[in-house]
């Protein structure tokens, strides 16, 4: 019975502990197990903390027998990107660097989920400090696909895909700088929320480029991931960009109906080169939102759309170089060929020409609002135009080639970082290859309530989350 | 216009001081190029009185206006 436990979502065993129907203790054993068995293949964890978070879990254990107040994740087993800080513990943040690096500070988003009764088994893979959309690292394990350990788990929150898509956790956090979250989150079939930019608090999170960041949920189900989002979004004393606007209550709104809402489908930019197998399945899950009564329109996009798909490089790049400047000076060794070249070029860009693209955000943010958005409630787009490539067809780690490979995995998901829009990453099949595809649905600024229901309505009616790699 | 590599070696030697290898130096016009290119295509957009707080003030005006229409 227990190594069946892993294969719940995290709701169900979040349920199922409050009940007393399984312990903590049990579940999170069993986590343990699969990792033992499963991890070695697939690269997700940096380490595995297992009498830590077993003392955690009998901890939970004894507060629920003993009546204390039960958090909506006590007791549920997760882990996290190797970039959340918890004070006086190693942050790796995927580097030579930081290797042995200990954080001063707690992040707040591990501090929620703490009070939450959550349980920590580890911390996950993840790029060199948050800087590929590859997934690997040569720091690190090979971190795999868990669909098929030839292909690559997306990046730059590898492990967080992978563990949660292993079914060695439930629940995991990613950071998104131009879909860190969305990418693994769709290479391991599971579902990844990249918040409103200042819907989720940074403080004490590894800044990758501190205008584009945010933070947010990988799980299983749109569910879980709501779940962890009423625990983590909201206001925070300590992070001044966290925006102060109320926090609703995203899991009691799972149900709200789909009538009347309108799903709109950019003509073009978002489908440009769109793999013909990649094409037919977003084609099968609009049917499945027409079957649910939302409507679906063909939506025109401004021309600037491509300009934004320039101009997001140029700030992460920028912000990077500037955040990255010490060490790039002191220890350039130390970072691999791969980061250290692209962390290069943001020397060379104009603090003019920074300042331009950071201006126009907003003017463009306000356009999509008054002309697209006027029309429809949220947008539906492949998160990937491409099937998956394998680890061997991304090896080319600079020059035109490396760049291609960079634009073909994110092209999709940085335009939203740029504008600070929210969008969910959902599941809905299977290439021939058998590896996972997603669609991602961008919303209004604060509108993720609105995305998790349509997710939650789309999932439950394809089914796909049920699948599990064969691992 | 696009930096030079020529540019960035002269750039870096007298104000980044990176370990820059040529090769590394040889390539950055590409990607500095299209940096430079797009915001020569956007800069009719520009005008003096965009901050970059835009962003977050569109955001938190679109935000709380949906909040309200839900309330």
């Amino acid at each position: 019975m227990t190594a069946a436990l892993p294969f719940r979502t995290l709701t169900e065993t979040a349920t199922a502990i409050a009940a007393g129907e399984v312990t903590a203790r049990e579940v999170t054993a069993s986590c343990l197990d699969r990792i033992a068995a499963i991890d070695p293949r697939v690269g997700a964890f940096v380490t595995v903390e297992p009498e830590r978070a077993l003392r955690a879990a009998e901890a939970a254990d004894r507060a629920r027998v003993e009546g204390y107040p039960i958090g909506p994740l006590h007791g549920v087993p997760l882990a996290h990107k190797d970039m959340f800080y918890r004070a006086g513990e190693i942050s790796g943040c995927g580097s030579k660097i930081r290797t042995d690096w200990r954080a001063p500070e707690t992040a707040t988003v591990l501090e929620r989920l703490d009070a939450a009764g959550a349980v920590t088994l580890g911390r996950l893979a993840m790029v060199e400090f948050a800087m590929g959309p590859h997934g690997y690292n040569e720091h690190l394990v090979q971190c795999r696909n868990p669909w098929d350990r030839e292909f690559i788990p997306c990046g730059s929150s590898s492990g967080s895909g992978v563990a949660v898509g292993s079914r060695m956790v439930f629940g995991a956090l990613g950071s998104d700088t131009g879909g860190s979250i969305r990418g693994p989150a769709a290479a391991a079939g599971v579902v990844g929320l990249a918040p409103t930019n200042g819907r989720v608090s940074r403080h004490g999170v590894m800044p990758m480029s501190f205008s584009l960041d945010v933070v947010g949920p990988l799980a299983r189900t749109v569910r879980d991931v709501a779940r962890l989002m009423s625990v983590i979004a909201g206001a925070d004393p300590h992070d001044a960009s966290a925006a102060d606007q109320p926090v609703p209550e995203y899991e009691a709104l799972l149900g709200d109906p789909l009538s009347g809402r309108r799903i709109g489908v950019p003509e073009r930019y978002f489908r440009d080169g769109l793999d013909p197998a990649v094409a037919r399945i977003l084609d099968e899950s609009l049917a499945v939102f027409r079957t649910l009564g939302t409507a679906v329109v063909p939506v025109a996009m401004p021309d600037w759309i491509y300009e934004v798909s320039d101009l997001h490089p140029l700030v992460m790049k920028a912000e990077g170089a500037a955040n990255h400047f010490p060490w790039m000076h002191e220890r350039r060794g130390d970072y691999s060929h791969e980061v250290g070249n692209r962390l290069e070029a943001g020397f060379f860009i104009m603090a003019t020409d920074y300042i331009h693209a950071v201006k126009l955000r907003g003017t463009f943010l306000k356009e999509l609002m008054d002309t697209v958005f006027a029309g429809v409630d949220v947008l539906h787009t492949p998160v990937m135009t491409k099937v998956l490539p394998t680890i061997a067809e991304t090896r080319t780690n600079s020059g035109p080639a490396y760049l291609d490979m960079v634009v073909s995995l994110t092209r999709n998901t940085k335009v939203v970082n740029y504008l600070g829009l929210p969008a969910l990453s959902v599941p809905c099949g299977f290439d021939p290859r058998g590896l996972p595809v997603a669609f991602q649905l961008i919303g209004k600024p604060f509108g993720e309530a609105g995305l998790l229901a349509l997710g939650q309505h789309y999932e439950r009616e394809a089914g796909y989350w049920q699948r599990a790699p064969d691992l | 216009m696009a930096m030079t590599s020529k540019t960035i070696a002269e750039i870096n030697e007298t104000v980044q001081r990176l370990s820059v290898t040529p090769e590394r130096i040889a390539e950055l016009p590409v990607e500095l190029g299209q940096f430079a290119d797009v915001i020569a295509r956007v800069r009719h957009r520009l005008a003096f009185d965009q901050d970059p707080a835009d962003l977050l003030r569109e955001l938190h005006r679109v935000g709380a206006q949906d909040a309200a229409k839900e309330r």
